[in-house]
């Protein structure tokens, strides 16, 4: 263990007296975009550790870097240097295929713009992501009705996304997200482009689903209730984590949140 | 444990296109109109070419059987109600039925047949003969074989100077019947700086051809590559979408290929035919409606139309490969960052 990993260790042990097991892991992560002769140095090596089970926001201005570490502990991007271990593996030895089982499996994506597949009912929407990890197509239409039931949209199990509001459309990211049991779900500012009793009705939607499914949700947010609701709030800025308390700690009266 | 995510069966990425050119059908259908215009471009060069050939061939054929009916009456007088002899040496050639059908059409109630050799001909008006039956009938004898060129010659004549007989026979017809007294050709044979003329302009027609062929194949790839490419674009979001869910990049790959192949496939069937259509209505306008009708070759026009639908389909694959490694190669979150 390098000086860095043993340094995050003890910051978290501190707070964790319970010993939760480590889902996500961190190390040293940097990120430089290169555009021509520029680089953008969009993560200069932040380390953290999520816990099974827990809620934690990710709070950052824009161009904070908050995106690109979503993106690296999704999977969804290779760090330029670090490593990004989840579920103690590291996600720079898997091959594309591997990282598809991954994010098939193990991760349930929410959009800030819901990006569900317009061409497909929310029925398919929910069920597309159950015919990739190979479930025969019968049993995924089942699940994928309950999941749509879980979310309050047992109605619309046949309807365009086109065809429905806002938060119902939310509503079937959330279910798709669910579609495979992942453990972990990651939200980029899910209540961004909803209004507020919509977006206070998805994060009573996803606390519910952490308590039931011991899910660990990870989100980035500027939602005051949604900070309030977390277990953990994590401040990144200028491509460093600057800040990780519990929201007892927080005075959510502070300009910062204003 | 982390394991390879499977590959799924075709039929999901193929219902997962059928939904998609559904939703986005405006443009799929602009993406198909491009592949219909090459394929009918290609398709109309193709056709007007062969009708050029056929309608050539059928104009000559009609001048020929105007001729030899010309000559055929100039002896014989009026046809009606006429019975003729026929002397069939060999299989029939194009001009040699024109002429017995014009025969038939000037009003002749009946053919007395006599084959030596040739593919039996099935005629309405015809009655199996011998020679001397026709010979007692004292009726004009028609000397038909295998050949271009028709001669006429007062054959009979010779060997019996009561009967005034026309003769009409080819030459291979007349070789069959040996003995004979020879007639004079009508048909003057091409000098060789003119048969060599002919085939050099056969040279540079078909290199046209093919050039033409070529360009209008390459516009179709261009196109069907920009359009794939725009509809790639407009698709960043919902690949990497597809991409978290745990798409594999094989998986986008296949979308892109069968959606080209299917647009291809439309637009080829529809370029093709509206391609055919056009170049025959042309020809139809320029020639009359009669002419091309009656020349128009179905089998050489049909392998075209099959060529070009393959043409279309295979060049929409082939214009699928950008696109479709580009799409499958992209990193999702860059997918995802893409606003358009």
């Amino acid at each position: 263990m390098n000086a860095t990993e043993t340094q995050i260790s003890e910051l978290f042990r501190a707070e964790d007296p319970l010993k939760r097991k480590c889902v996500i892991r961190a190390v040293d992560v940097k990120k430089i975009y290169r555009t021509g002769t520029q680089e953008t140095h969009a993560l200069r090596g932040a380390s953290l550790e999520i816990y099974r089970g827990e809620y934690l926001s990710i709070m950052g201005p824009s161009g904070s870097g908050k995106s690109t570490l979503f993106n690296m502990i999704g999977g969804l991007s290779k760090p330029t240097s670090g490593k990004v271990y989840i579920d103690q593996v590291d996600i720079a030895q898997l091959d594309s295929t591997e990282l598809a089982w991954l994010r098939c499996r193990k991760i349930g994506y929410i959009f800030q713009s819901y990006n569900l597949i317009v061409s497909m009912t929310c029925l398919e929407n929910v069920s597309l992501p159950m015919s990739f990890a190979g479930m025969d197509s019968e049993a995924a239409r089942e699940k994928a009705i309950s999941i749509l039931e879980l979310v309050g949209l047992g109605h619309r199990v046949l309807h365009k996304p086109s065809e429905l509001s806002g938060g119902q459309q939310q509503r079937v990211a959330i279910a798709r997200s669910l579609a495979n049991s992942p453990e972990i779900i990651l939200a980029d500012e899910p209540t961004a482009n909803l209004d507020l009793r919509t977006g206070e009705e998805m994060i009573e939607l996803l606390a519910k689903l952490k308590a039931e499914l011991n899910v660990t949700i990870i989100s980035a947010t500027h939602d005051l209730k949604m900070l309030k609701r977390s277990d953990r709030i994590m401040w990144i800025n200028d491509g460093i984590i600057a800040k990780i308390a519990a929201p007892s700690e927080i005075d959510f009266g502070s300009k910062e949140f204003h | 444990m982390i394991r390879k995510q499977v590959r799924l069966p075709l039929s999901v990425a193929f219902g997962v296109v059928l939904q998609g050119i559904r939703i986005r059908l405006g443009r799929s259908v602009v993406t198909m109109l491009g592949v219909a215009l090459g394929v009918a471009f290609l398709m109309s060069i193709l056709s007007a070419n062969m009708l050029r050939r056929s309608v050539s061939g059928e104009t000559a054929l009609r001048y020929e059987n105007q001729r030899m009916m010309g000559f055929f009456k100039a002896e014989t007088g009026t046809l009606r109600d006429k019975t003729l002899g026929v002397w069939q040496t060999g299989d029939l050639s194009e001009i040699e039925k024109r002429v017995l059908g014009s025969v038939l059409a000037e009003g002749a109630t009946q053919l007395l047949w006599h084959r030596t050799a040739g593919t039996p001909v099935v005629l309405a008006k015809a009655k199996t003969a011998t020679l001397p039956e026709i010979s007692a009938k004292n009726v004009t004898l028609i000397v038909v074989g295998n050949g271009k060129s028709f001669v006429t010659s007062d054959l009979l004549e010779a060997s019996d100077p009561n009967r005034k007989n026309l003769v009409i026979y080819t030459r291979k017809a007349l070789a069959a019947t040996a003995g004979a007294p020879s007639g004079v050709t009508l048909e003057r044979e091409l000098r060789p700086d003119e048969v060599e003329r002919a085939a050099r302009e056969a040279g540079v027609e078909k290199v046209r051809t093919v050039w033409i062929v070529v360009i209008s194949l390459l516009v179709t790839l261009i196109g069907i590559t920009n359009a794939l490419l725009m509809s790639v674009t407009e698709r960043f979001r919902e690949i990497g979408t597809m991409k978290c869910l745990g798409a594999l990049s094989s998986f986008i790959r296949q979308i892109f290929f069968i959606e080209s192949a299917l647009i291809g496939f439309v637009g080829g069937v529809s370029g093709a035919l509206f391609g055919l259509i056009f170049s025959t209505l042309i020809y139809m306008g320029t020639y009359g409606v009669g002419l091309v009708a009656g020349s128009l070759q179905m089998l050489p026009l049909l392998i075209a139309l099959m060529g070009c639908i393959v043409g279309g389909v295979v060049c929409s694959i082939l214009a699928a490969i950008y696109p479709a490694t580009f799409a499958s190669r992209m990193v999702p979150a860059t997918a995802l960052r893409t606003n358009i």
